[in-house]
């Protein structure tokens, strides 16, 4: 247990004294904070337009931004966490595994009587509740904001909502970070062990949604998910690499549990794709990490 | 001179041997393939629907059927342009860092500096370099993009379309060599390579992907599926006149648009290859004329970033690091 516990501490200690990282997770905060900020202004400028369409009788339909769930303002934090959550979990986890492989301080651990499933468990558990922490800075941000524009607090169902998608949220990043976690065990620089992961990234975030979905990739940065349509391409390879399409899944989850468009069903699949992706993560990370403890550095 | 072109020749031979470059192309190329196959697909089921129209109607009403839709062939180029905007500027940005942390690391900077060899000598000679590969790498996704227009997307291109092509294809050369730049002015700069890859990927989020994204939110028009106006059924002409007065709005959003050189390099590509309908079948002339701002921003821009690695790389002290 000493050892979870010191490994832990290491974790956060090492992470309040790493300055590199700092500026991912301050341009993180800053952005989610500021998405139901642009969220809003963005429906008052629609709201206000659709007034003066009416005014001049050129539609009679209604708005269609009357009674958005007061959610709906946080759409832009999903696609925040999708693109710079998601690098900053890979930045994390990538430097936890490379900081003991610089400092050589892997081979003093070796020489020491360290269960390493409690020493991986306590530097895994350090990253997620580091990770924890800005989610529940953003929440916190966005339930002020909320109020600020709203002038109520959100309801029990709808702050609900919000801590689901919090956790949601959390264990995405906590997903990517133990895939950066793996590439800093693994590469043979400290380059290529964020590089590589980001590269995988970028192919998960935009080329494979782009088969599946025949979607445009910039179309990819909005927060709601792109619909699978028949390509032309053989159904089951689509099939195959659906799984893949883990941005695409969040986002279904998060645009179900902020309500931002009910045209889009939640599908069972997005549910699993996504579940199965973070359990396979965290554990074959815990497996992994302790088969690849001390690997040297190769610059 | 002949330090320059030494230089340059080895940043060349360095890139050619390096796994990056050939990465970097087939990633494209792929990309570009899959991007214009997935375009020609989605014409080919328009084409089919429009088809089953026509079948239906009756002999009279044919000669009032709606429009047979028309191919754009080098419209079928725009996520390829995107991945340029998105990835390629990554990888611009890779290439750019391991050429300054390859030198670093094997302390060969060093080795430089110890012979009679002028320091703008270096930079000019990589800038030089990393501009030959950049323009090997886009002249094999030209040729690619070429080749999936005419056999994948089954169009046909006319002189006039070449060159559309090869000006968005210039625009792009100057927008990847800007990151690859920047990536050597921040690696110079920077004493640790990981706080030079975080400062380089956070610009890397925030100019490529966040503020065109904040841009996109923030247009009106993009809130519906099918857009606001289309939606409630409101002209061009009511639209721009509705949209007049909301002049200041529209000038913050566009405000946080221009600052992104990324927003600009798609603006001047899609209006050469006619992806934005407005400019679509323009000659070249009025679309230079339409986007001479963005243009010349480009090249302000990478123009300043090339100054700015200038200073950088004069400073002694900044180039005798070695890898930290």
């Amino acid at each position: 247990m000493n050892t979870l516990r010191a490994s832990f501490r290491h974790e956060i200690i090492s992470n309040a004294r790493s300055r590199s990282p700092q500026l991912i997770v301050v341009v993180f905060l800053l952005l989610t904070s500021l998405s139901s900020l642009i969220g809003w202004l963005t429906v008052r400028n629609v709201t206000k337009i659709y007034s003066d369409i009416v005014k001049l009788g050129l539609t009679k339909a209604p708005n269609p931004f009357q009674n958005v769930p007061p959610l709906y303002y946080m759409r832009n934090s999903v696609i925040y966490i999708v693109l710079v959550g998601s690098l900053m979990a890979i930045v994390l986890g990538a430097q936890a595994s490379l900081r003991d492989r610089k400092s050589s301080a892997d081979s003093l651990i070796r020489t020491r009587n360290v269960k390493f499933l409690q020493r991986n468990l306590g530097q895994l558990g350090a990253i997620g509740a580091i990770l924890a922490g800005l989610e529940i800075a953003i929440l916190v941000s966005s339930l002020g904001t909320m109020w600020l524009i709203e002038g109520v607090f959100l309801d029990t169902y709808s702050l609900l909502r919000l801590l689901m998608f919090g956790l949601i949220s959390w264990l995405l990043m906590l997903g990517v970070a133990c895939v950066g976690l793996v590439a800093g065990l693994f590469a043979k620089s400290e380059e290529s062990a964020l590089l590589y992961p980001i590269i995988g990234w970028a192919v998960i975030t935009f080329t494979i949604p782009q088969i599946i979905t025949s979607a445009h990739p910039i179309a990819f940065l909005n927060p709601t998910p792109a619909i699978p349509v028949g390509t032309g391409l053989v159904q089951s390879t689509v099939d195959l690499i659906s799984p893949l399409m883990l941005m695409e899944h969040f986002k279904s989850i998060s645009n179900s549990l902020l309500s931002i468009d009910s045209n889009i069903p939640l599908t069972k699949e997005s549910v699993l794709s996504f579940s199965f992706f973070v359990l396979i993560a965290v554990a074959g990370t815990l497996v992994v990490s302790i088969q690849a403890f001390g690997r040297k550095l190769n610059d | 001179m002949t330090n320059l072109f030494v230089i340059a020749r080895k940043e060349l031979r360095d890139a050619l041997r390096s796994k990056q470059i050939l990465l970097l192309v087939t990633f494209l190329c792929v990309a570009i393939l899959v991007s214009v196959w997935v375009a020609a697909s989605a014409f080919a089921v328009k084409m089919n629907d429009y088809n089953t129209y026509l079948a239906a109607l009756s002999p009279q009403l044919k000669a009032q059927a709606l429009a047979r839709p028309q191919l754009f062939p080098l419209t079928l180029l725009k996520s390829g342009i995107e991945y340029l905007e998105m990835i390629g500027a990554l990888f611009a940005f890779i290439i750019g860092f391991t050429s300054v942390s390859r030198e670093r690391s094997r302390g060969t900077s060093l080795l430089l500096l110890s012979r009679p060899i002028r320091k703008q000598d270096i930079i000019f000679g990589k800038i030089l370099g990393l501009s030959i590969i950049w323009a090997g790498v886009l002249a094999s996704v030209f040729i690619t993009s070429l080749g999936a227009i005419l056999l994948i997307g089954h169009g046909q291109l006319h002189l006039i379309d070449y060159l559309r092509l090869l000006i968005a294809f210039f625009a792009a050369g100057v927008y990847l060599l800007f990151w690859t730049i920047f990536a050597v002015a921040i690696t110079s700069r920077m004493r640790e390579f990981s706080s030079a890859i975080l400062v380089g990927i956070t610009s890397w989020l925030i100019v490529v992907l966040i503020l065109p994204q904040i841009g996109d939110t923030m247009d009106p028009d993009n809130q519906i599926p099918g857009g606001l106006f289309g939606s409630l059924g409101i002209i061009k002409s009511n639209e721009i006149s509705i949209l007049s007065h909301f002049h200041s709005f529209d000038v913050i959003r566009n405000g946080i648009e221009v600052t992104s050189i990324t927003k600009l390099f798609e603006r001047v590509a899609f209006a050469f290859l006619g992806v934005k309908d407005k400019y679509n079948q323009l000659s070249l002339a009025s679309v230079a004329t339409a986007l001479g701002t963005s243009i010349i921003a480009i090249l302000v821009l990478t123009f300043a970033i090339g100054f700015v690695t200038l200073m950088i790389s004069n400073n002694e002290q900044t180039l005798r690091r070695r890898s930290s």
